[in-house]
């Protein structure tokens, strides 16, 4: 029989069948190197077994927690200068078109002021037309409805206002959310 | 039979009684709790600390590499399979870990003096036996420390944790027959090593050509 068999059951910890057993005993028996195998496999168990779970140093907890929250730092103190060096460079690039438009101002300021006096008279006169334009919509508009027609539009639109508020606060409030977060898990 | 004497000694987990209180702090720290897993660090934390002991064989190391296993947890607790002990899952990154640690370190120092606690320490064994303990000690990391780290994880798992084949390979990403074959092979090298290196030791065990497989 295959020695390396003998030496699998010895190693098993699994029992053996009855024509196992005493096949491996009739091998011992003979076989010096496997007797051997047992005694030290089982010196080797005796040792494991009398070997004890080692403890970490007291407060193990307490370091995990300051490891934690260091590492929570750490990480919070990185997305912080990566926002910041991310906001640096788009307002670096911005500042760099920013100097190439001054250009042009620096080489010819006088045709500047011309352009925002022209850019300013012309805001005024897009005010001026906006006026004129909701003054005569506040002079057709109430006509065309009646005052009933009013009192129902500005009621319906409260209460459909009211309701929204009201149907929000009931979807976010904190008792539903936890409800809903148990639910899930 | 060594590690039924093991289970009596009330050295492995027991990873079948989960108390309800573990399963409520397991279900705050699913939800992102992090003082439920502050407990769970309490429960957890000695056979993490002596599955990374075992297998880094520096106390300083074994301290560092269980805090980083609690943080790994904490941050993927949302790849946790609630199907499998939580025990397991842990161990498993612990295992993984150290692998990857000693596959990094060129060479082992083991210190005798930084030695961690050993459980039970109010028992105060006199010095013969202190030293019988520490030699003991010394032996089983020198024995450790010849397998690969995959073998050595296999072997600490299964001498600690009374863990089966099956949750050795799950933990380890292995086969059956993968865990039973390195186990085998490890178990037969640490004991040959053994004989060689302290007869007497090897010889402590049963000298009746008795195996445990009867």
């Amino acid at each position: 029989m295959n020695h390396q068999l003998f030496e699998n059951w010895l190693a098993s910890e699994e029992p053996l069948l009855p024509d196992q057993v005493s096949s491996l005993q009739e091998h011992l028996q003979s076989c010096t190197s496997c007797r051997q195998l047992e005694t030290a496999l089982s010196g080797l168990d005796e040792l494991f077994q009398r070997a004890t779970q080692v403890t970490p140093v007291l407060g193990f907890a307490g370091r995990w927690l300051e490891r934690m929250e260091a590492e929570r730092r750490i990480r919070h103190r990185r997305q912080t200068w990566w926002f910041l060096s991310n906001t640096a460079g788009v307002a670096a690039i911005l500042l760099v078109f920013l100097l190439f438009q001054l250009v042009d101002v620096f080489q010819s300021p006088v045709q500047l002021l011309f352009v925002c006096f022209y850019r300013l008279a012309s805001f005024i006169s897009l005010l001026g037309s906006a006026r004129e334009i909701l003054a005569l919509i506040m002079k057709t508009v109430p006509g065309m409805v009646s005052l009933p027609g009013w009192i129902l539009s500005v009621g319906l639109l409260s209460l459909i206002s009211v309701l929204w508020i009201v149907t929000y606060q009931q979807i976010t409030s904190p008792r539903r959310m936890r409800a809903w977060i148990s639910q899930e898990n | 039979m060594c590690r039924t004497a093991c289970l009596e000694r009330g050295q492995v987990l027991r990873r079948d009684i989960v108390s309800d209180l573990e399963g409520e702090w397991l279900a705050d720290a699913l939800r992102g709790d992090p003082q439920a897993f502050s407990k769970l660090v309490e429960t957890y934390q000695r056979p993490v600390y002596n599955l990374c002991y075992r297998m880094l064989g520096d106390p300083h190391e074994a301290e560092d590499a269980a805090q980083e296993t609690f943080l790994r947890a904490y941050k993927g607790m949302s790849r946790y399979d609630r199907q499998r002990p939580f025990s397991t899952w842990l161990l498993s990154i612990a295992a993984h870990y150290c692998i990857d640690q000693t596959r990094k370190r060129r060479h082992t120092i083991l210190s005798l003096e930084d030695s961690p606690q050993l459980d039970p320490p109010d028992h105060s064994p006199g010095p013969e036996a202190s030293l019988s303990m520490n030699e003991d000690r010394s032996r089983i990391q020198a024995l450790l420390e010849t397998l690969s780290p995959q073998d050595r994880a296999a072997v600490v798992m299964y001498y600690w944790y009374d863990f089966s084949y099956k949750e050795i390979g799950q933990a380890l990403a292995l086969t059956e027959s993968a865990v039973k074959s390195r186990l085998h092979r490890a178990r037969r090298d640490m004991a040959l090593r053994l004989t060689e290196q302290s007869p007497q030791a090897a010889a402590l065990g049963r000298i009746r050509h008795e195996s445990p497989a009867f």
